[in-house]
């Protein structure tokens, strides 16, 4: 919201307050400033006053004239387009090398062969208002050579206010002035309206009457005749344009001057376009069709409510007016809506019919119901004054239900307390008069007070300790080192568990993702899922930013498949990303969808990091086993990889089941070749998407136990076994791990195949520890496990020993 | 005897002084002293000779043995030596080359501002609350004193699953859950993802907030402030200047903002802030007493504050980020900076 400061001045006196000051004293006031500029440009102030001291037509044109100028000191010759100027007029005077605020900068010109020094300017040029007829003629006896925004006292400064949803009574200048009267402890004055009313009543030209009165506890029109529409003078025009409103026409123009002025919007109707000279203010009781002055048809429910005249609706009430009875050329005799509107009921019908105006801003927020009465006199006294209309005699101010402000019980003491302050009643009250908060009862522990008529914040006892803190000022408030009771401060065992989830895969060198939540059900698509799976059960957007944001993602792989694509095509091609994220599936019969917590990553490129005595080798499934093996280590958990025959968005033969006892918890292997092409990838890619859900539960209940150290020496021995290329080696290392007691560890630490081997054969090699806790162990002891051993594999997997 | 002995020292020490090679020392030591060394094989020759002499030539002979000892060893250290020289010469890199690095991530901006703001409001005595990211209206909205038709839910585009079900438009609703499940004292904080249906340069419909809330009895609006304090000068340096002003939260009343001291311009006024010399950094205040009606905690016995901040602006102004997009794009140039 823009307010003018000049303006705030005709309500408050503003002497020796700076702007830039005040906007800091009201922002620490809760009225926050966001920005201070002046109305005209500095360069605007070259323009002067000048009188045309003699003029005669040039002498190669008929349109231009050639004016002799004077600023007090040097005589101009100026060719000018204009005609409403004659010799002895006062004007505006643009030296040479002046920059209007249109762009134009005066220099010296020769026109039709008369050399121009300087220019004469209209209110257009000087950006004061959108088109003008001719020159500016200044009053008669102007001084001269004075900076032409001075001599008229058009300079102003706007502040930008952004005001909060609770504040709507400082939608105003009288709203801002009231506060800054409060802040600065000055004297807070209404001028007196003059109004010199026909003998013709109002009364006696229209009628008005509410049939919704709960929604409509007050409604004030007045009735100005012969109204002679027009333009505004330059001040209103300036102080529209200081808001930000545009001039239309004297009439609209005073409706918008008042509403700014006083908060309240206004409406203007031309009478003689009412049915019947009355007003009915009533809810619309049917769907019905309506179009308002933006020339649009909207659907009005039956709730809204209407002012409606004798024979129809001709506005919705406190939003917009209807085209039907619209101020127009022709407009003589105006009627003045000054009302009071339900705010709640405004806030309802501007969401259903999705339309925000000035006015709705401000019924939405509340309007001071007792002010009504004024802002109808001053718009008609401005009308009278600009319009040369004649104000009907008295105005009809219907008013079912007067608004009752509450009676607040306020303890001082509860105030200090909640503030950590130490106020005397002196002070409280003093804050509570100067907000015009009426003290209307007082016993030994509290106050009874009613707000203003134009506050809707104040309801309770914290909202008037809000205003007392606002007045005192924050910033007056101690800071204390508060001595608060502590309760539990431990992590989570769950938070735990993820943190050193994260760390694991960091080691890895996997750089952290976050992806929108919100992804393209067709990105899901593109990874084959089938339909029935849960990775299609979308939670959706009712109101999406577009479509490729519009369901709550299910897998986390379409937004780290679209990030390695980014990466690549910004030529980064070792790629290790991971993803800790939330998915969302919908529940049937649940309001509420189930969220669960992700691990994702995805990679290509090398292995490696490049450098020169690293070899080039590509990262392949055993590096993303890796990390989930060292993951199962750090939390404590055994977790198996069941081969995949089919997963969608893997490619067979090199996929994955991550599994936890019964659970299933995930996936890893190399992304399928159609998944790859669906998100424009032509590399090997790896993936693994991993459930943290059920994994932290489960590492959160797990607990490492020391094992002691072995006191006697390990013996360590390399078994080789040709096999069946198909022999899973899992199954083998599963069968020695748990042959002998003193056969503590097996690993498989090669794998060969090749044309030296009978075809169909692989031959894997492991290396076996033997430990005896209790003493040494002895070859012969060790052998004989071997043998067994050796026999069991050749029976059991036909293996063959190397 | 006495000449031959005298003699092979004369040849042995001519032999090691010419001898180019450890090998060649090693040859010789067999070759003079070894068990069938030309050493040894005159010393055999010592049995035969008459038993006044034995002595003499005795000791003649073991001195010989340990001059050509000490001759063999000084000839080994000095062509070991030389040797090691050598080797150590063709060994040597270049040590200019880069290291060898094992690959390792890199946390996002944004988790690693989480963790940080986390761990100081820890130290403060706060624990760590989260709640679900698709809500409904009753947490969002409601039961933070903000009915529907409320201008305030004008402040915040909301995403709608439902009409009863929302994207949540901030953390707050983790502060009614918490106080629903457990009495005062409450000090929680709770850090998340929020979402507003807004895209443009300066907002992302996803961001990040951290939420804060202390209950208590006889908590104050200067204890709020205490806190908070206590937070930016953490966060920001103990020299941050801070300042409270009053604001408009459907759910704490007194409300406020707090602004810190630009930390671009050290409060002068830039681009950054707008030329205000602040920047808005937090919204905060002291529980509405609507809120706790919703919560069942009597508002005569307990107070207390909420507070909340965006995780990306805390972000951005302590990695000078200049564009908010960055921390959704992935983009790797980008991670590997953090």
């Amino acid at each position: 919201m823009l307010i003018s400061w000049n303006w705030i001045s005709d309500f408050v006196d503003l002497n020796g307050i700076d702007p830039e000051a005040a906007a800091e004293r009201l922002t620490m006031a809760g009225l926050e400033v966001a920005a201070i500029t002046k109305l005209c440009p500095d360069a605007l102030s070259r323009v002067v006053s000048a009188q045309i001291t003699a003029m005669k037509p040039h002498p190669e044109a008929d349109k231009l004239s050639l004016c002799q100028v004077t600023d007090g000191q040097d005589e101009f010759t100026i060719v000018c387009g204009a005609s409403n100027m004659k010799a002895g007029d006062f004007v505006a005077l643009a030296p040479l090398k002046t920059r209007l605020p249109n762009g134009m900068t005066i220099k010296k010109a020769k026109i039709r062969g008369v050399v121009s020094i300087g220019m004469l300017c209209s209110a257009a040029e000087m950006g004061l208002e959108d088109e003008s007829a001719g020159i500016m003629i200044l009053p008669e006896n102007s001084p001269l050579g004075k900076p032409v925004i001075d001599l008229l006292a058009l300079q102003d400064t706007i502040l930008e206010f952004e005001i909060t949803p609770n504040r709507g009574d400082c939608l105003s200048v009288i709203g801002v002035a009231r506060e800054l009267a409060a802040i600065y402890k000055r004297k807070f004055t209404l001028p007196e309206i003059t109004l010199s009313e026909s003998s013709q009543k109002s009364s006696d030209m229209a009628a008005i009457t509410i049939s919704d009165a709960d929604l409509c506890p007050r409604y004030v029109g007045r009735v100005v005749k012969d109204v002679v529409l027009g333009e505004s003078p330059l001040w209103l025009k300036a102080r529209l344009k200081a808001a930000g409103v545009r001039p239309i026409s004297n009439v609209v123009d005073v409706s918008n001057y008042v509403m700014l002025e006083t908060g309240q919007p206004l409406h203007a109707f031309d009478l003689d376009l009412l049915q019947g000279a009355r007003i009915d203010v009533r809810r619309a009781g049917d769907n019905l069709k309506f179009v308002t002055l933006d020339e649009i048809e909207r659907t009005i429910d039956p709730d809204t409510l209407m002012i409606c005249d004798g024979k129809e609706p001709v506005a919705i009430a406190g939003i917009m007016g209807g085209l039907n009875s619209e101020i127009n050329a022709a407009t003589r005799n105006v009627m003045i809506e000054s009302a009071f509107f339900q705010p709640a009921s405004i806030r309802r019908s501007a969401r259903i019919l999705n339309l925000g105006t000035e006015a709705s801003y401000r019924f939405e927020r509340g309007v001071d119901s007792q002010a009504t009465g004024r802002a109808a006199d001053r718009a008609a006294e401005l009308l009278q004054q600009l319009a040369q209309g004649k104000v009907a005699a008295g105005a009809i101010d219907i008013c079912p239900q007067p608004r009752q402000m509450p009676e607040i019980s306020f303890r001082p003491a509860k105030a200090n307390a909640l503030l950590g302050l130490d106020l005397d009643l002196e002070a409280i009250k003093d804050i509570l008069q100067r907000l015009e908060i009426s003290i209307v009862s007082e016993t030994d522990d509290a106050l009874v007070v009613t707000p203003p008529a134009w506050r809707f914040d104040i309801e309770r006892e914290v909202d008037l300790i809000e205003e007392v803190a606002r007045l005192f000022g924050y910033d007056r408030v101690p800071v204390t080192a508060a001595v608060l009771r502590s309760p539990e401060v431990l992590d989570a065992p769950e938070v735990i568990a993820l943190n050193r989830v994260r760390e694991t895969v960091l080691t890895f060198g996997y750089s952290e993702a976050v992806n929108y939540s919100f992804i393209d059900p067709k990105s899901v698509s593109g990874l084959n899922f089938a339909a029935e799976s849960r990775f299609f059960d979308f939670v959706r957007l009712k109101n999406p930013i577009s479509s490729e944001m519009a369901v709550m993602r299910t897998s986390l792989l379409p937004g780290l498949l679209t990030n390695l694509n980014d990466n690549l095509r910004v030529n980064v091609k070792n790629i290790r990303l991971f993803e800790i994220g939330r998915t969302f599936y919908a529940e049937a019969g649940r309001k509420q969808p189930a969220e669960e917590l992700f691990l994702s990553a995805v990679a290509c490129g090398r292995r490696y990091r490049e450098h020169f005595s690293s070899p080039g080798d590509l990262i392949d499934f055993f590096d993303l086993k890796g990390v989930l093996e060292e993951l199962a280590a750090t939390l404590g958990l055994a977790l198996e990889f069941a081969a995949a025959d089919f997963y969608p968005c893997l490619t067979p033969g090199r996929a994955a089941m991550i599994k936890l006892g019964d659970l299933n918890l995930g996936s890893v292997g190399q992304l399928h070749h159609q998944a790859a092409q669906a998100y424009d990838l032509d590399q090997e890619v790896y993936v693994f998407e991993l459930s943290l859900t059920p994994l932290l539960e489960l590492a959160a209940e797990t607990s490492v136990t020391y094992q002691g150290l072995a006191r006697f020496p390990a013996v360590y021995r390399d078994l080789a076994f040709l096999v069946d290329s198909s022999l899973a080696a899992a199954d083998l290392l599963d069968y020695m791990r748990h042959q002998h007691k003193l056969l503590t560890a097996v690993e498989v630490f090669d794998l060969f195949q090749g044309d030296t081997l009978p075809a169909g054969k692989k031959s894997l090699a492991f290396r076996l520890t033997f430990q005896d806790m209790n003493k040494t162990l002895t070859d012969k002891k060790v052998n004989a496990i071997i043998a067994k051993l050796i026999s069991g594999v050749e029976s059991t997997f036909q293996g063959e020993v190397r | 005897m006495k000449n031959r002995l005298q003699g092979l020292l004369a040849e042995a020490q001519d032999a090691i002084s010419k001898a180019v090679s450890l090998e060649e020392i090693e040859n010789l030591r067999v070759d003079i002293l070894g068990r069938k060394g030309s050493l040894t094989a005159l010393l055999k020759g010592l049995a035969d000779l008459p038993r006044e002499e034995k002595p003499v030539i005795g000791k003649l002979a073991n001195q010989i043995k340990e001059e050509i000892q000490k001759a063999l060893t000084a000839a080994h250290n000095l062509l070991d030596t030389a040797e090691r020289e050598r080797q150590m010469v063709a060994g040597a890199v270049d040590i200019t080359l880069p290291g060898r690095r094992q690959p390792r991530g890199t946390v996002h901006p944004v988790t690693r501002v989480t963790d940080d703001v986390c761990a100081i409001f820890k130290r403060l005595g706060f624990s760590v609350a989260q709640g679900p990211e698709v809500e409904i209206d009753y947490y969002n909205f409601e039961a933070l004193n903000i009915p529907k038709d409320h201008p305030a839910r004008q402040m915040q585009d909301t995403f709608y699953v439902s009409d009863d079900v929302v994207l949540r438009t901030h953390t707050s609703p983790v502060q009614v859950r918490v106080m629903e499940g457990q009495e005062p004292p409450v000090k929680v904080i709770a850090p998340g993802r929020v979402y507003r249906c807004d895209s443009d340069l300066t907002h992302t419909p996803m961001f990040d907030q951290i939420e804060g809330l202390l209950v208590d009895e006889k908590v104050t609006f200067a204890d709020l402030k205490g806190i908070l304090v206590a937070f930016l000068h953490a966060f920001f340096g103990p020299k941050a200047g801070v300042r409270f002003r009053p604001s408009y939260f459907p759910f704490t009343e007194p409300s406020a903002e707090v602004d810190i001291e630009c930390v671009m311009c050290k409060g002068k006024g830039c681009r950054v802030c707008g030329q205000t010399g602040w920047l808005e950094i937090l919204g905060c205040g002291m529980v509405d007493p609507a809120v706790y009606k919703f919560v069942d905690y009597d508002p005569e016995k307990y107070s207390g504050f909420a507070f909340g901040m965006g995780v990306e602006r805390l972000a951005m102004l302590r990695y000078g980020i200049d564009d908010l997009r960055l921390f959704f794009a992935n983009d790797l140039r980008f991670l590997r900076q953090f």
